[in-house]
Parts: structure tokens; C-alpha cells; sequence
């Protein structure tokens, strides 16, 4: 028995396959399914927690993103703010800035916005604490790496990195990241909101809660109150530019109140 | 990058619907793993870190797509053989038929790759998580095993 043989024998098991035509339209079909589903079950849980609804806030779609392994531009953003946490040694202005193990470097939250996916992605830093960056999924990368900002947690107060990106703050100025108006000691919710260049109609809302907590509650502006999962520490959400944050509440897994943030700081409820 | 993949699907879909379709045993179960694969492989395509090449990328996920369907089929499941062997069983009993139940599941996705796909050992290697060296002894075996078991049943 020959290996020609064998080769008709395997041709006989499974004949060849034909073209389909349609066949990639299916494909696109199956992964808008399945994000539809994801979106209907995150709406559905929204419908149940929003008191009042929240129109101008939107949050978490993707329960899958979690853990999801960083993409190459991604990685290359950490490593760049290692390299600036480095300079920034170098030059005098702090000597204890950590560095992120981009090897594990992760993604936390995923929402949609009206300008497609806004990401989180976290990795351990090597101070024992968690590095992020935050990016929008459907921007292109600069020369390898992803348009976006990050930081650590827990680093000298609120410091945010931009990274090939253009991030402006927006709103008042106690929205700020690093605002001067926050105390000296590590808030137990840090949070910012900050306009990212090519995202002109969105503001994104993002924080870190420090002590254990299951989710966060946002006041805006508008009079209107949503709850944000928290995940791993971190939450995120994407603002419409016209609505500022009152306050965020942070809760436990229990709904037992854990911490609350104004613009002008953060304390224990 | 997803005109990447429409390029890859629309040039090699029925090597991949091949490989799947006997991995699975069942033409049916091995196009609707491809169509999964794929749209699996849109919605994380931003999880490619690049390190290999995007067609070694989409076999991992259209092997890994034809297992599952493998092992969340009742038929499948329940059943002692090979799924791909009693897919070839011939009608009459008497007809020579591939042995594949003496392969290993390697040895039997390493020759699907190699035989339906016409893929190279290192994009096998790549898929399957292995090395090029690896490849070549288990495609050697696999046939050699084969060769071995119908040379005994021509005989008998």
C-alpha cells in the first residue's frame, strides 16, 4: 500500500468544498450577532440599575474583553510610558515611577461609544500595584504604537501619560487628572475626564477605586445617575462633552457604600 | 486587518471547510465551524499579536472551532471511533478504508493540515503549537502507521 494510496483514500473521506459567495457576509453576521447579544445583555442589566436613565453615559458592552490578551500596539503604548517614566527619573522629577509588566497586559472594560469601542487594559506594575492605558479600538497606530493614554496606580498623584495621542482635559478644571484640588494622599477613587483629539463629540470618563468595590455610581450634570461595573479596580465610561460628573459613589458587592468623589476630592461614605 | 481575513477566507475557505470537515466528521459541522472561526476571529482581531503569520492565527482558531464541534456533537461524542474514521467507512464493508483510528489526534490534524490544506510545517507547526521538527516526525509516522495497517488488511 503506497502513500498514493493513501491520498485517494483521504480525498475519498472528505471531497473538496466549493466556493461561497456569500459565505463572508455570514461571517459578519455571526460577529454582529454575537456583540448584539453582548450589548442586549449589558442593556438589559443597564435598564435594571439606572435610576434614572442615563443618556449621556454609556458603559460596559463586553463581558469577553476581560482578560482578552493586549494587542501588539497596545503593548508598545506601556512600554513607551515606561521609557517616559524612565526619562522622567532621569530628569530629576521623581524616582519612584513604576513600570508596567507589559507581558501581562490585559484588557479590563470594553464600552461602546458613538465613535465604536473604547478599551481599558491594565497590567501589574512593579511596585505591586496596575498600570492602564485607555484607547479607542478603531484608531489606527503611530508608528507601532496605539493612540490613547495611561498611568499607574498607585504613582505620584493622578499622573496620566499620553502616548502618540493627543489628550485634552475638558470641563471644569477640577475634572482634571492631577487636579492641584485633590489632597496629597492617594484619593480612594481617582478618577478624570478627558477629551482624546480625534473623538471631538466624547469625553472619557475612567477612574480607579482603591479600596474593594463591586461597581460606582456617576452624577452628572444633566441630573442623571448610572452604575458602572468595576473591574479590577478600574471603571470606564464614554460622556457626551456637554455633561460634567457631580459625584461618584463607589459600593462594595453587598451595595454597602464604600467611597464617594466630588471634583473637589475623594472620601470614606 | 478585516480585509485580511475576507482575503484569506475567500481564497481558502474550502481548504479550511476540508480540514475541518475531518476533524469533525461531518461536512455540515465543519463549514458552520469555519463561518464560527471566522467571526470569532473579526471580533478579536485585535487580540493577533503578530508574531506569526495571520493564516497560522485563523487555522489555531478554525482547529480549535472544529473540536469543540467535535466533542458538542451527541453522534460524536457517544461514539467509540474516530470521528473521521467512521466518516469514511464505505457502504458495502468491504471497500478499503483509512484507518484512522489508529492515529493519534495529532497525528490525524497534522496530516489533514498537510494533505487537504497543502500547508508548510512551519504554518502547521504554528497552528497546532509545535515545532517544524515535530511536524515532520508525526506526518511520517501517521503515514507510515497507515501504510502499515492497510499493507496487513490487503493481505488478510
Amino acid at each position: 500500500m503506497s502513500d498514493a494510496s493513501i491520498d485517494h483514500l483521504l480525498d475519498e473521506l472528505v471531497a473538496p468544498f466549493e466556493p461561497w459567495p456569500g459565505g463572508w457576509d455570514d461571517v459578519l453576521g455571526r460577529a454582529h450577532r454575537t456583540r448584539r447579544r453582548y450589548a442586549l445583555i449589558a442593556a438589559t442589566v443597564a435598564a435594571l440599575l439606572l435610576v434614572p436613565t442615563a443618556v449621556a453615559l454609556r458603559g460596559r458592552i463586553a463581558e469577553l474583553f476581560q482578560g482578552t490578551p493586549a494587542p501588539p500596539a497596545v503593548a508598545s503604548s506601556f512600554e513607551a510610558n515606561n521609557r517616559v517614566a524612565d526619562l522622567a527619573t532621569q530628569n530629576g522629577f521623581y524616582s519612584g515611577f513604576p513600570h508596567a509588566e507589559v507581558s501581562q497586559a490585559h484588557g479590563v472594560l470594553e464600552v461602546e461609544t458613538g465613535d465604536g469601542h473604547e478599551d481599558l487594559w491594565v497590567a501589574p506594575s512593579d511596585r505591586g500595584g496596575q498600570c492602564y492605558f485607555v484607547d479607542f479600538a478603531n484608531d489606527p497606530p503611530v508608528r507601532g504604537r496605539q493612540y490613547g493614554f495611561g498611568g499607574c496606580y498607585p504613582t505620584p498623584r493622578g499622573l496620566v501619560l499620553g502616548v502618540a495621542s493627543q489628550v485634552w482635559v475638558a470641563g471644569p478644571p477640577q475634572e482634571w487628572p492631577g487636579s492641584s484640588t485633590a489632597p496629597a494622599h492617594e484619593p480612594l477613587i481617582d478618577w478624570g475626564a478627558v477629551w482624546v483629539a480625534p473623538h471631538p463629540a466624547l469625553r472619557t470618563l475612567w477612574g480607579h477605586v482603591s479600596v474593594p468595590a463591586d461597581s460606582v455610581e456617576v452624577l452628572l450634570s444633566d441630573g442623571s445617575l448610572s452604575r458602572l461595573p468595576v473591574v479590577e479596580g478600574f471603571f470606564l465610561a464614554s460622556l457626551s462633552r456637554d455633561v460634567t460628573v457631580r459625584e461618584i459613589r463607589a459600593y462594595d458587592a453587598s451595595g454597602t457604600e464604600v467611597a464617594t468623589a466630588s471634583p473637589l476630592g475623594a472620601h470614606r461614605g | 486587518m478585516v480585509a485580511q481575513l475576507e482575503e484569506l477566507y475567500r481564497t481558502r475557505r474550502p481548504d479550511f471547510c476540508r480540514v475541518a470537515a475531518a476533524i469533525t466528521g461531518d461536512r455540515g459541522l465543519g463549514e458552520d465551524a469555519v463561518q464560527d472561526a471566522f467571526a470569532k476571529a473579526v471580533r478579536k482581531r485585535r487580540t493577533f499579536k503578530g508574531h506569526g503569520s495571520l493564516e497560522a492565527w485563523i487555522w489555531q482558531i478554525v482547529i480549535n472551532a472544529a473540536r469543540d464541534a467535535r466533542l458538542r456533537s451527541p453522534a460524536i461524542v457517544h461514539s467509540r471511533e474516530p470521528a473521521a474514521a467512521r466518516a469514511y467507512t464505505g457502504p458495502n464493508g468491504h471497500e478499503p478504508s483509512l484507518p484512522l483510528e489508529l492515529l493519534t489526534e495529532r497525528q490525524r490534524e497534522v496530516l489533514f493540515l498537510h494533505y487537504y490544506a497543502d500547508l508548510d510545517y512551519a504554518t502547521i507547526a504554528a497552528a497546532l503549537g509545535i515545532s517544524p521538527g515535530t511536524v515532520g516526525a508525526t506526518l511520517s509516522t501517521a503515514r507510515r502507521t497507515l501504510r502499515r495497517a492497510l499493507t496487513q488488511g490487503v493481505k488478510q
